[in-house]
C-alpha cells in the first residue's frame, strides 16, 4: 500500500504555495504581529473541537431526550462565526486565501512583490480601517441598548458576539500590516530582514 | 409640491408571499403614481439590501432611511415590540386599527421608538395566523409534552410551558425537518402562505385558530432625522398610502383563506380547530408569560394594559354587535 | 449609457482586471468595494454625479451588517463541520487505504478511478449542499491518487471541480432552499424536480469520463503494474470501503431517519471520521490539534471570499447594478421560450463574474413573476435556472469550484490546467440544460409522482 499513500503536510504546504508564491523575508515588526494573530489563530482553532462537541450534544440531547435549549442551537453560530472571524487573518498569515495565478504566475518576484505590497496597503488595509470605524458603533449600540437574541431563551449579551467583527479586523489588520512590510523589505532592504519569529505549531 | 427623495426600502418578506410580502410594493406604487415619480421608495427583497433580521437596527442607526418588518422581529432589542407585532390573545385586525387609531395605541408606539430614532409606520395588518402544522393528531395539551416545534416570538415561549420542546431553526430548513421527523410541528403563516411553501406535503394534520396571532402586524420603519427633513405633504403622502396598505392587505388576506382551506381538504389535510378547554389553558399560560414580562419591563406592561383595557371595553360591543362566530349562513 | 451604467460596468471591470494580479481575491472584491464606495460619495457630494443610491458613508454601515448577518448563518455551520470531517478522514488512514484499492481494482481501467471519483461525488452530493467542502475534500482525496497515476493534470482536475460542484443540485441543497424562499415554493417540489437531472447530469460526467478516456489514452493512462485481480484484492477493497461506506450512511442515515438536520449531520460526520482515526489508532493529540489548524485556514479562504463577495454585491446594488441588469432583459421581442432561453443565457453569462448567490438574488425576483405570467411551471423553471447557475462555479474568471480546488490542489497543477479540465463539462452541462428544456418530464414527474400535486 506504500507506494501510493500520499503526505499529508505535502497538501498543506500546497494551500495557497504554488511553486512561484514568493518567499517574503522576515522583519522584526511583521514577526512581532504575526506571532500574535498566529497564536490568536492557534488558539481558537479550538472552537472546532467544541463545535463539534457542540452539534453532537444537540442531537443526542433532542433526539434521545426530547429536550431542546434554544441557547445551545445559537451557541452553535456564535461559535462557528468565532473560528472564522478569527481564522480570517491567521490564513493570511500563512498565505492560504485563494489567488488566481493564472497571469501571476509569469511574473517575476519583484513584480509580485509590488502587487503584494499595494494589494495589502490599498485593498485590504482600507477596507479593514472602514469595517473597524463603522462596526465600533454597532456594537456600542447593541451594548447601550442591552440587546439580547432575539428568539426566547436565546443568548444574552449580544454585543459580545458582535465584538468578534473587531477583534477579527484588527487581527486581519495586523496581519496585512505585516505582511506588507515583508513586501517592502524585499523590494527596498527596508524594514531589514531579521530571521524568521520563533514559532510552535 | 413633494420632496424628491430616492429610497431603498428593504423588506423583511419575499413579495411573493402574498397578503404578507406584497403590501409595500403596493404602497411604492401608490406613492410613486401620487406623486409622478417625485417620491421613490425602492422594495428590496429581503437580504438583498441588509439581512432580513436587521432592519430595524439599519433605519435607526441611519444606514438606510426606511425598511418594512414584522415588529416581532425586534423583540430583543425593544421587548414590547413583540406586542405591536403580534400579541397572544390579543387585538383582531380591524380591533387593532381601532387600538391604534383611537385608544392610544400609535402614541405609545411612537414614545416606545422615539429613543432609537425611529418613527413607525402601520403600514399591513392582515389575519390570523394558523396555530400550526403537526405530523400527529393532538387530543389535548397532555399530547404536547416532549414534541418537537417551532415556533419562534412569545408564542413559542407560551408552548414550552406545556413540556414542548421549542426550537428556533431557520425557515429554510423546516419543510425538511418536517418530512424526516426532526421536528413533529411548526407554525408558520396564514394558510395561504403556507399552502405556498407546501407544509401539507409533510404534515396532515393543520390546527386553528391562530390564537398566538391573531393579527400580523407590518410596520414601515423610516428614520426619524430623515422623516423630519419631510415637508407636511411628503409625510401625508406616506401616511396616506399606508393607511391604504392596511386595507389592501386585510382584504387580500380575507380574500383568499377560504379557498385554501378548502384546496387542504381536497388535499387530504385534517383539519382541527382547538376546543375551548385547549385554548383555555393556553390563555392561562399566556397571562403566566406576560405577567413575567411586564415585570420586568414598564413599557411591556403600559402597551399590554392598554391593549387588554381596549379589548375589555370593546368585549360587549364585539359579543352583542355581531352575529355569533359560529352562526352559520346557510 | 447613463451615468450609473458606466460606474457599474466600470466596477466589474476593475474587479475582473485586478484579480489577475493574482492578489487573494477576497481582498480583490472588498478593496474594489472600497474604492467604487468611497469614488461614489466624492462624485455625489463635490462633482453632482448621479452615483444612484450610493450618496454616502453609511454604505459601510450596511457593510458591517451583512458580515454579521455571514456570522448568523447557522446553515454555514456545516461548512467548517464537513472541512474538519475531510481533513480528519485524510489523516485516518482510511482514505489512504480506499484510494489504494480503488486504484489496486479500477487503476486498471482507462478512466476508472475517474469514474469512481465521479461516484463517490454523487454519495457525497446526496449528504451536503456545501460546495466548497465537497470539492475539498474530493480533492484532497482523489488528486494525489490520480497525478501519481500519470492522469493528466487538467483532466484530474475537471472532474474532481465539476463532481464536487453537484452537491449544490443535488438535494439537500442550500441553492433549491434559497430559490424556493425567493419565489415562495415547496422545498419539497424543489428538491424532487432537482434529483433526475442532478443524478442525469452525474452520469453525463461518467459517460464523458468513459469515452474521453477511452478515445485518449495518455489522458487517463491504465497500469499495468498492477497485481492481478484476485478474491484477496476483491475482500481487501471491500474491506477498505466499510468504513467511508459507514460513514457516509452515518451521515445519510441520521438525515434521512430524522436524527439530525442537514446542517447537524456535517458534526455527525465529523465525529464520525475523528472515531474511524481512533480505531486505526491514528488519533492523538497531535492529529486533533493539526486537524483543527488546518480546518482554520481552509474555512478561512472560503469566508474571506464570502466577506468579499457580500461587500462587492452591496456597492454593486446600491450603485444601480439590479436596473443596470433588469434594463438588458427587458424588452426582448421573443417567443415566451425564447425569453426563458434568454434569461438562462444572461444568468450563464453573469455566472463567470458573479456567484450562484448573487444571481439568485438579483435575477429571480426580477424573472419568476415573467415566467409565471407565461404559463410555464415554475418548480420546471427553477431547476432548469438551478442547472445553469450550477457553471457558475466552473465558469473562470470567478468560479468558486475552481478557487476551492486550486486552493487543495499540489504545485504541479497550474491553474490554466484547472481551466482547460472544466470545459468539457461545462459543455455537458449545457447539454444538460438542454435535455430539461425540452423534456419537462424530466424536472415534473418525481414531484408529481411523490405529492400528486
Ligand atoms: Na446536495
Ligand atoms: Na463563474
Amino acid at each position: 500500500m506504500s507506494q501510493f499513500d500520499f503526505d499529508p503536510d505535502k497538501i498543506e504546504e500546497a494551500v495557497g504555495h504554488g511553486p512561484t508564491v514568493v518567499s517574503y523575508p522576515h522583519t522584526r515588526i511583521s514577526n512581532v504581529l504575526e506571532a500574535i494573530v498566529d497564536a490568536f489563530g492557534r488558539f481558537f482553532s479550538w472552537s472546532w473541537i467544541i463545535l463539534l462537541a457542540l452539534v453532537v450534544a444537540n442531537v443526542f440531547l433532542r433526539y434521545f431526550f426530547d429536550t431542546t435549549f434554544v441557547a445551545l442551537e445559537e451557541l452553535q453560530w456564535h461559535l462557528y462565526s468565532i473560528g472564522f472571524m478569527i481564522a480570517l487573518s491567521y490564513a493570511v498569515v500563512k498565505d492560504g486565501h485563494v489567488r488566481v495565478d493564472v497571469l501571476a504566475e509569469q511574473l517575476s518576484a519583484r513584480k509580485r512583490a509590488w502587487i503584494e505590497l499595494l494589494g495589502m496597503m490599498l485593498l485590504l488595509a482600507p477596507f479593514c480601517v472602514l469595517i473597524l470605524i463603522y462596526a465600533y458603533p454597532f456594537v456600542e449600540r447593541s451594548y447601550l441598548i442591552n440587546e439580547v437574541s432575539g428568539a426566547p431563551g436565546g443568548l444574552p449579551m449580544r454585543w459580545l458576539i458582535k465584538s468578534v467583527i473587531l477583534v477579527g479586523f484588527s487581527l486581519l489588520l495586523m496581519s496585512a500590516v505585516a505582511r506588507a512590510l515583508r513586501a517592502l523589505s524585499l523590494l527596498t532592504g527596508f524594514p531589514k530582514a531579521i530571521p524568521a519569529g520563533k514559532r510552535r505549531g | 409640491d413633494f420632496d424628491r427623495i430616492r429610497w431603498q426600502v428593504p423588506m423583511a418578506f419575499s413579495s411573493s408571499l402574498t397578503a404578507l410580502g406584497d403590501t409595500m410594493p403596493l404602497v411604492s406604487e401608490m406613492v410613486s403614481n401620487v406623486s409622478d415619480g417625485r417620491v421613490t421608495l425602492q422594495a428590496f427583497e429581503p437580504g438583498k439590501l441588509v439581512p432580513a433580521l436587521s432592519i430595524f437596527d439599519n433605519v435607526s442607526s441611519g444606514n438606510i432611511p426606511a425598511g418594512y418588518s414584522w415588529m416581532g422581529y425586534e423583540w430583543g432589542q425593544i421587548p414590547a415590540s413583540a406586542l405591536f407585532g403580534a400579541t397572544p390573545f390579543g387585538l383582531e385586525s380591524q380591533e387593532f386599527l381601532a387600538w391604534m387609531n383611537h385608544h392610544g395605541g400609535k402614541e405609545l408606539l411612537e414614545e416606545l421608538y422615539e429613543p432609537y430614532n425611529v418613527h413607525p409606520i402601520l403600514c399591513g395588518t392582515i389575519s390570523p395566523e394558523s396555530a400550526g402544522w403537526f405530523t400527529e393528531e393532538m387530543n389535548g395539551v397532555e399530547d404536547f409534552k416532549g414534541l418537537k416545534f417551532r415556533a419562534a416570538g412569545l408564542g413559542g415561549e407560551i408552548m414550552s410551558e406545556f413540556g414542548m420542546s421549542v426550537n428556533v431553526l431557520p425557515g429554510g430548513e423546516l419543510y425538511q425537518a418536517l418530512e424526516t421527523g426532526v421536528l413533529d410541528a411548526t407554525e408558520f403563516s396564514l394558510p395561504i402562505i403556507d399552502k405556498q411553501l407546501g407544509f401539507y406535503q409533510v404534515a396532515k394534520h393543520y390546527y386553528l385558530p391562530g390564537w398566538h396571532q391573531p393579527s400580523t402586524n407590518q410596520y414601515l420603519y423610516v428614520n426619524l432625522d430623515k422623516w423630519n427633513d419631510l415637508n407636511a405633504q411628503t409625510q401625508s403622502l406616506i401616511e396616506t398610502a399606508c393607511m391604504a396598505g392596511n386595507a389592501a392587505a386585510i382584504a387580500k388576506a380575507e380574500a383568499l383563506q377560504g379557498a385554501a382551506l378548502n384546496e387542504f381538504e381536497e388535499l387530504g389535510v385534517n383539519l382541527h380547530q382547538y376546543d375551548e378547554s385547549v385554548l383555555k389553558e393556553f390563555e392561562a399560560a399566556t397571562e403566566k408569560v406576560m405577567q413575567k414580562y411586564s415585570e420586568q419591563d414598564e413599557m411591556f406592561a403600559r402597551v399590554y394594559s392598554s391593549m387588554k383595557e381596549f379589548q375589555a371595553e370593546h368585549a360587549i360591543w364585539k359579543t352583542y354587535g355581531y352575529l355569533p362566530r359560529d352562526y352559520h349562513l346557510d | 449609457m447613463e451615468t450609473y451604467e458606466f460606474i457599474v460596468l466600470a466596477m466589474l471591470g476593475s474587479f475582473m482586471l485586478l484579480i489577475f494580479t493574482g492578489f487573494p481575491v477576497a481582498w480583490v472584491l472588498a478593496g474594489v468595494s472600497v474604492f467604487f464606495s468611497v469614488g461614489a460619495i466624492f462624485a455625489f457630494e463635490y462633482l453632482d454625479v448621479d452615483t444612484y443610491y450610493l450618496t454616502d458613508w453609511n454604505i459601510f454601515g450596511i457593510i458591517v451588517q451583512r458580515i454579521y448577518a455571514q456570522m448568523t448563518k447557522w446553515v454555514l455551520v456545516a461548512l467548517p463541520m464537513f472541512i474538519f470531517m475531510g481533513l480528519m478522514l485524510e489523516r485516518s488512514g482510511v482514505a489512504e487505504r480506499l484510494m489504494t484499492n480503488f486504484v489496486n481494482v479500477f487503476g486498471r481501467f482507462r478512466g476508472g478511478m475517474g469514474v469512481a471519483v465521479i461516484l463517490i461525488g454523487i454519495l457525497l452530493a446526496a449528504s451536503t449542499g456545501i460546495v466548497g467542502a465537497s470539492v475539498v475534500l474530493l480533492a484532497m482525496l482523489s488528486l494525489p491518487v490520480m497525478l501519481r497515476q500519470q492522469y493528466s493534470p487538467a483532466f484530474a482536475s475537471g472532474i474532481v471541480a465539476s463532481s464536487g460542484t453537484l452537491g449544490i443540485l443535488i438535494p439537500p441543497s442550500i441553492m433549491l432552499i434559497i430559490m424556493a424562499d425567493q419565489l415562495s415554493l415547496s422545498v419539497g417540489d424543489l428538491f424532487m424536480g432537482a434529483l433526475i437531472p442532478g443524478v442525469m447530469l452525474g452520469c453525463l460526467y461518467i459517460a464523458y469520463v468513459v469515452i474521453a478516456a477511452w478515445l485518449k489514452p495518455d489522458l487517463s493512462p491504465s497500469r499495468t503494474d498492477l497485481p492481478p485481480i484476485t478474491a484477496k484484492v476483491i475482500l481487501a477493497t471491500l474491506w477498505a470501503v466499510v468504513p467511508p461506506l459507514g460513514l457516509i450512511l452515518a451521515v445519510l442515515g441520521s438525515i434521512f431517519f430524522g436524527i439530525a438536520t442537514p446542517t447537524e449531520a456535517s458534526g455527525v460526520g465529523a465525529l464520525g471520521a475523528s472515531i474511524l482515526a481512533a480505531m486505526n489508532g491514528k488519533l492523538n493529540w497531535d492529529v486533533i490539534k493539526d486537524v483543527s489548524r488546518k480546518t482554520s485556514v481552509t474555512t478561512a479562504f472560503v469566508f474571506g471570499i464570502f466577506l468579499g463577495a457580500t461587500a462587492f454585491a452591496v456597492v454593486l446594488r446600491s450603485l444601480g447594478g439590479d436596473e443596470f441588469i433588469a434594463g438588458l432583459l427587458t424588452g426582448i421581442p421573443l417567443s415566451p421560450g425564447g425569453i426563458v432561453l434568454v434569461i438562462l443565457f444572461v444568468a450563464f453569462l453573469a455566472g463567470f463574474f458573479l456567484d450562484w448567490l448573487e444571481i439568485s438574488l438579483i435575477l429571480l425576483p426580477l424573472v419568476g413573476p415573467v415566467v409565471a405570467s407565461m404559463g410555464f411551471d415554475l418548480t420546471w423553471f427553477v431547476v432548469l435556472f438551478a442547472l445553469t447557475l450550477q457553471t457558475s462555479f466552473l465558469t473562470p474568471p470567478v468560479g468558486f469550484s475552481l478557487f476551492y480546488l486550486k486552493g487543495v490542489a499540489p504545485p504541479e497543477v497550474k491553474t490554466t490546467d484547472i481551466y482547460k479540465g472544466v470545459i468539457p463539462f461545462i459543455l455537458l452541462q449545457v447539454l444538460a440544460v438542454t435535455l430539461v428544456f425540452f423534456f419537462e418530464e424530466l424536472v415534473l414527474w418525481l414531484p408529481e409522482l411523490r405529492y400528486g400535486a
